[in-house]
This record gives C-alpha cells, structure tokens and sequence, in this order.
C-alpha cells in the first residue's frame, strides 16, 4: 500500500535563492491519498498541476520536506528496500537514447533483484523491438514500449506511469496497455499512471485523483467519482429555476446556464440526493443526466477558474 | 512483511551492489574507457620507443637506455587526461539531466552507494586504462631492454614511472574539480564552465599569489632566494613544472587532495535530491566562493600585468555576466544593485589585502631578504630609467647604468648600503595604493631601479629548484653573490643614489 499524507512541495525560483515554503512554486499543498494494493489508480490533472512531482516523490526522487510517503509503511526516499518495489517510468525517453533494449535490460538487472529475463524474452518477442539497435534509433512509440517491457520485467509490486502512453498509436496504447493489464493482474500488482487522456483512465483504472494547482480535488473510486455529480435540467413555465434557488434547495452548483425557461447546471452530489430535491422547484421536466469522468474533471477546473480566461 | 526483511538482507551487502551498479555504469560509458585506453596505450608507446642505447667505452655491450619525453606521447597523455573531463560530466549527468535524475535516484540503491559506484566506475573508465597501458608500457620497456639488447634499463627510465604517476594525478585533479562543480551545481552549462573557470584559478592564482605578490611586495622576485611558487602549487598542474625534483611529493599531497575534494563532492551528492536538478547552481555558497576567487585570480593576473584598473573593469564584467546567466529568474535594477555592491565588497577587501600585504612587506617576507655580506670580489651593474626622453605610448628614455668591479667585501657593502638606502627611503615615498595601481607610474616622476651583484666566483652547479638563498653558498674561500633587486622609487631619489655613488671611486658610469 502506498500512504501519502499531508504532502507539500515547494519549488524555488529558477537561478539561485533557498527555499521557503511560503515563496516559491508550490507544486503540491497538502496532499493526502492512499493507494491500496492491486488497484490501478489514475492521476488527473491540468498541466502542471503537480502529477510528476507527487509520482516523483512516491519514487523517491524528491526528498519529503513536509508530509510523508511510504511505501508498505516504509519511508521511500533514499530507502533501497522501499524503492526495489517500485519501477517508474518518467514522460520522456530520452534518457535511453545511448542504450539498445539489451544493454537497457541489463542495465535494470543490476539494480533490480527480481528482475526476470523470463519476462523480458517473452515481451520482447511478443512486441517484436530490435534488441541490439541503439534507443536513438527507435520512434517515440518504441522507446515507449521499450521502456514498459523493462519496466514490467522488473517484476516491482507497484509500476509508476507518467504520461506513460504519450507517442504511441491507438493500435499500440490499446495492445500496451492490455498487457500491462495482463502483467499486473498475474502477479497482484499495483499500477499508478498519469494522464491527461481522461478516458484512458475512465478505462483503465478503477481509482482516481484530481489534482489542481498542487491541491488535491478528489480522489476515490471511478465509480464514486462519477456518482458524486450530476447535470440537471430543469424546464418552468413560470420562469428559469435560478442558481440561488437551487442553492437554496442544498445543491452545490458547478456550472449554471439558462436558455429561455430551461435551467442547465450541473451539481455536486449523488442520484438520489439531486433528484430529491429536484421536486420543490415545481418545473414541469426535470431530468438528471450523469456526467462522463471528462465532464467532471472540466467542470471541477473550470468552477477554480482554469481554462475560463482562454474560453471568455 | 517477510518481503521486506528478505529485501533489507540483501542491501546489507553494499559492497557488491556499487560493484554491480559500476559495472552497469561502465557499460554505458565503455566508449569513454576504450577511447581513454587508446590516447594512453599511444602515449606510453610513443614514451617508450623515444629511447636511446648507449653503448660502454669498448662499443661492443650496450650498457644503458635513456627514455625521453616525447611531444607527441605528452599530447596523446594530455588528451587522456581530458576525457576524465567528459567522463565525470556524464557519469554525474543524474546531478543536471531530470530525466536521468529521475531514472537514478528510482533506483534501487542508496545515495552513498549510488555514489560510490559512480567514483568505482570512474576508476574503471579512466584510471584503469592508465594503470593497464602504464603496467604495459613498463613490461614492454622490460622486454625491449632485456629481451633484446640483454639488460635491465637504466635509471634514466625515470622519466616513464613518472609519467606513470604523474598523468592519474592530473587525471584526479581534473575528477575532483569535475565532480565539485557537477554536485554544486544544477545544469549542465554550470557544471562544465565552473569546471573550467575552476581548475584555472586553481592553477594560476598560487602561482600569481606567490610569484607576484608576497616576492614583489617583499621586493625580491620569486626565483631569488622564495621558496619555487610550485610549492605553494600542490594541487593542480603545477607538478609538472618540477619534473624532478618534488615531483612525487607533488603528485602524492594533489592526489590526497584531489581524493579529499572527492569525498567533499560525495556529501553534497548525497544530500542533494533531484529538486535542485536544472537550477543553475544547487549551492550557493560554492558559487559564492568561486566568484570571489575568480575576481581575485583576475585582479592578481592584471596585477602583475601593471593594468590593476583594467583588472578591476574585465573582473565587474565577468562578474556581471556571470551573475546574468546563472540568474534564470527575473532581472531587475535591484539584482544590479545587489550584484554591484557584492563586487564593490570583494573588490575592497582585495585592495585592503594588498595594502596590508605591501605594508608589512609581504607578510614579513621582506625579513628574509638577504644582506650582501660576504664575497669575493663583487660585480655591481645597477641601472634605472631616466626621463629624458619619451614619446606618447612608447618610452624612450635613457637607460642609465653604473657599475663596479672586483670590489672587496667593504667596497660592497658601501655600494650595497647606498642603494638599499635609496631603495628603502624612495620606495616608502611611493603611496601604497599607487603601488597597487602601477599603471598610473610616470616617468616623469618615477622609475624603477635595477640592483645586481654577483660574485667572480659562482656556484655553477645550482640545485634545481633554486629553492635556498643562492647568494651565499659556501665555497672553497669566501662565499658567492648572486643579488636581485628591482624597486620602484620617484625618480629624484634614483638620481640622488646615482650621484652618492658615483662620489665612491671605484663606481662609475657605464655607456654602452
């Protein structure tokens, strides 16, 4: 299980200048999740929201100033044990460009105990990658593929993902993604990828996050997630249903827009919750549509202002 | 649970993982390793075959090889050196790439012995070759003589164990400078011309601190009677210079150094994460340090190239531009201010230290100038510039010379003490700072006088290096002079000591 509680990150200003907590980039302000074993869990978020920081302080990469992270309840940073557990794959490759697949095999060997040849023979016929061509020589999509053959060869319990899928075709990121699937679910393990692409994570993990501006929005369980918010539309004769009405009522609203009679807004909370209180604003229809994990993430962004200067 | 033991048992054996991790480090690098081989294979072969046999009186047994310093295997070794450069650049390319920051420090390994297996295949990369070309260089020399001319070379072999010694010595200086600069700083941009900028002020401030400076303001140029500035160059390449002498001395203090800086280098590594990964610089009080030495390194040099103002303007330039590209933030009038004022600081204490140096005669040095006391039969040839004549940008003035010849001790020291007096009283009338700035001397009003004196007899046979008084080695009878000493004074005291002198007989003017 990966815990992490109350982490918060701070970095400084470019050129030189120490680092104060309170000045600075604040790439992650108190953020807490935990990730239980065998899950699949998705990071979401804007750019820079703080997605590759937060997965490189579960790597240990970033030392934790303030919070913690642990890795089956060991510190991770500077901790070879807690670290031989976890393999992660950063968003770019070309830190392979001097290795062939071979060379980048054997690389990881030295390092990781457990790795297996086994599964790397297998993998690699199966993806079919030159073996003793240099890593500068591949497409994006291959060193891609490289880089998860390793990375599932390992044989680590957790596999950390960041943009991992970047480069590859929809063919291949369908093909990688099932086999990752495959790997993980053979030997119980856990995944964690960050994504922008919001339907590959609606598709591929069963937990997610949303994080914005170093702060965490949510995170729970997909199915949680969608469930927790709706879109309402409300349609009355005598005038549209307005926003203070429906705060009134106890809805959280997210979004609010009206075309003539017809009321539009799209709100916090479950099913049964929403529509109970649809009923005192007396509309002749009123309808509940669930929202798709695209839908949420715009709507959680764009009721903190992101995107809504470059829209307006 | 049981996992987690198992895993904490098997770190338990470092030893082998920075073995491990080395290995896998060599195997990236190995083109750096083969190329190294290949200058140092090419250089030690180029020493050994620039030898020659010399054959015993009969002609018939040759009784001795003589190996040389060959040019081109100096320029092939050099190269070698070098690559160490490069070597340690990418090896701590995890320090300044955050690609390869993030791949490294996910490893499975700890930062001291990620470390660790990184100096490991330093030693594997670059002093391995070394050692395989040096041990194979000597096994061939030992064929070659023994095989076929039937004996052992002779001791002027020297010149190939010192080499053997002397090129790793540079090798680690050029690592640990490396490997400072890659821990200290974030990029590499930094890492690579701090490097540089380094390793020069290493190699040339000693060098002008003690040849210019403490000598000259003790009013004796350095190869009198100063200990070599080489002394003072441990670490660096200075060792060079002294091929023979100290020069294992030189090569065993610059290693040990050159091994402590490393272990420094190590610390920072290790507290260092990957936060400061892309910043210019990771510490700031290393970039502090380099930039005040880096002011002084220049103002010494102009220093003794008479341009102090000149030292002062190309060091607040250097300074600036510096501060410019290291500061990646926003510039404002403030980061000028801020900048300016730190550079007026380090540029007041340098002139305060100078000022201080001149005052007490460089650190005292100026007691252990030696007194002309015994001889026999002294030559004097003492000259100044007089102003007669000059013309805008060039001098073309009058070279005045007095000289005397054969005098006895007695005849000395009255010559001696005439112009000690005029030097001493006319180099105090001399303000200190325009000392400082001896570009603005005019001949007009000043010059500088030229002392020298030596002995009929000379000792001819001159330890080398001339790291003792040489004006007073004992001989058969008496002892031998050898005097050096050049001050600058206002003219008008030159010409007083000309007058007191020539009142003396035995003094006279010389024209050429």
């Amino acid at each position: 299980m990966i815990e992490i509680n109350n982490v918060s990150m701070v970095f400084a200003k470019k050129g030189l200048g120490k680092v104060d907590i309170n000045d600075g980039f604040k790439a992650l302000d108190n953020v807490s999740i935990s990730i239980p074993d065998g899950c699949i869990y998705g990071f979401l978020g804007s750019n820079g929201a703080g997605k590759s920081t937060l997965l490189r302080m579960m790597c240990g990469v970033y030392r934790t100033e303030q919070g913690s992270v642990k890795i089956d309840g060991e510190d991770v940073f500077d901790n070879p044990s807690a670290k031989s557990k976890i393999f992660f794959v950063n968003d770019e490759t070309v830190q392979y460009a001097k290795f062939t697949l071979d060379g980048l095999a054997k690389y990881y060997a030295s390092y990781y105990e457990d790795f297996s040849f086994g599964i790397y023979e297998r993998l690699v016929k199966q993806l079919q990658l030159p073996r003793n061509k240099r890593m500068s020589e591949f497409s994006k999509g291959m060193k891609r593929q490289a880089v998860v053959i390793i990375g599932l060869s390992c044989n680590t319990k957790y596999l950390l993902l960041d943009e991992a899928f970047d480069g590859l075709d929809p063919a291949m990121r369908r093909f990688i993604k099932q086999l990752i699937i495959n790997e993980l679910i053979d030997r119980q393990a856990t995944m964690v990828v960050s994504s922008h692409n919001i339907v590959e994570i609606n598709e591929l993990c069963d937990r997610a996050m949303l994080i914005h501006q170093g702060q965490m929005i949510f995170a729970d369980e997909i199915d949680n997630i969608k469930s927790g918010f709706g879109k309402i539309q409300l349609a009355r004769k005598s005038g549209a249903v307005t926003p203070e009405e429906l705060k009134n009522a106890g809805l959280e609203v997210m979004q609010y827009s009206v075309m003539g009679s017809v009321a539009q807004a799209v709100v916090r909370g479950s099913e049964t919750d929403i529509t109970g209180k649809l009923g005192a604003f007396g509309c002749e229809i009123s309808e509940f549509i669930p929202l798709t994990l695209e839908e949420i993430f715009i709507y959680e962004l764009e009721a903190r202002g992101y995107g809504s200067n470059i829209i307006n | 649970m049981a996992q987690t033991s198992s895993t904490n048992a098997r770190y338990k054996m470092s030893f082998k993982k920075i073995v491990r991790a080395a290995l896998a480090e060599l195997r990236v690098h190995k083109k750096l390793a083969i190329i190294t081989f290949v200058l140092y294979g090419v250089a030690m072969l180029l020493f050994i075959f620039n030898s020659e046999v010399w054959m015993s009186y009969d002609g018939e047994i040759p009784d001795l090889m003589h190996f040389y310093l060959s040019g081109w295997g100096v320029f092939f070794a050099v190269c070698g050196a070098a690559v160490s450069y490069f070597t340690v650049l990418n090896v701590f390319r995890d320090m300044n790439n955050q690609q390869i920051c993030d791949v490294s420090m996910a490893l499975p390994i700890k930062s001291s012995e990620r470390f660790f297996s990184k100096l490991l295949s330093l030693v594997f990369i670059q002093i391995l070759p070394q050692i395989v070309c040096v041990l194979g260089g000597n096994g061939i020399k030992i064929l070659y003589g023994k095989l076929i001319f039937g004996f052992l070379p002779g001791e002027a072999d020297d010149i190939l164990l010192q080499l053997s010694v002397g090129f790793p010595t540079g090798t680690l200086f050029i690592m640990a400078i490396v490997m400072l600069c890659v821990c200290c700083c974030g990029a590499p941009a930094e890492s690579s011309y701090f490097s540089i900028i380094l390793m020069g002020i290493i190699n040339v401030l000693p060098l002008c601190f003690i040849t210019y400076l403490i000598s000259n303001c003790a009013g004796m140029p350095y190869y009198f009677g100063n200990p070599e500035p080489i002394d003072y160059g441990y670490w660096g390449f200075l060792f060079l210079v002294d091929f023979y002498d100290k020069f294992v001395l030189h090569c065993v203090v610059g290693c040990v150094i050159s091994i402590a800086v490393m272990f420094v280098s190590g610390l920072i590594y290790m507290k260092r994460d990957a936060k400061t990964v892309g910043n210019p610089i990771a510490s700031r009080t290393f970039f502090e340090i380099v930039l005040v030495l880096g002011c002084v390194t220049v103002f010494m040099f102009f220093l003794m190239t008479d341009g102090m103002i000149w030292g002062f303007l190309v060091a607040a330039v250097a300074y600036i531009i510096i501060n410019i590209i290291v500061c990646r933030a926003k510039i404002n009038v403030l980061s000028f201010v801020k900048w300016g004022a730190k550079y007026l600081a380090t540029a007041a204490t340098f002139t305060l230290a100078i000022v201080i140096i001149i005052e007490t005669g460089g650190f005292g040095y100026i007691n252990l100038r030696p007194d002309a006391e015994l001889l026999d039969g002294a030559n004097f040839m003492i000259g100044y510039y007089d102003d007669d004549y000059h013309m805008p940008n060039e001098y073309t003035g009058n070279t005045r010379n007095l000289r005397a010849d054969n005098l006895t001790p007695e005849q000395a020291d009255k010559v001696m003490s005439i112009c000690k007096k005029y030097m001493a009283e006319g180099s105090a009338k001399i303000n200190p700072l325009l000392k400082i700035f001896r570009v603005s001397y005019n001949y007009d009003d000043y010059t500088r006088i030229q002392v020298r004196a030596d002995s009929n007899k000379t000792y001819d046979e001159r330890p080398f290096p001339r790291s003792q008084f040489n004006w007073n080695y004992k001989l058969d009878s008496g002892y031998c002079l050898d005097y050096r000493q050049d001050v600058s004074v206002p003219i008008t005291d030159a010409r007083e000591m000309a007058q007191e002198l020539l009142k003396l007989d035995f003094v006279y003017e010389y024209v050429d």
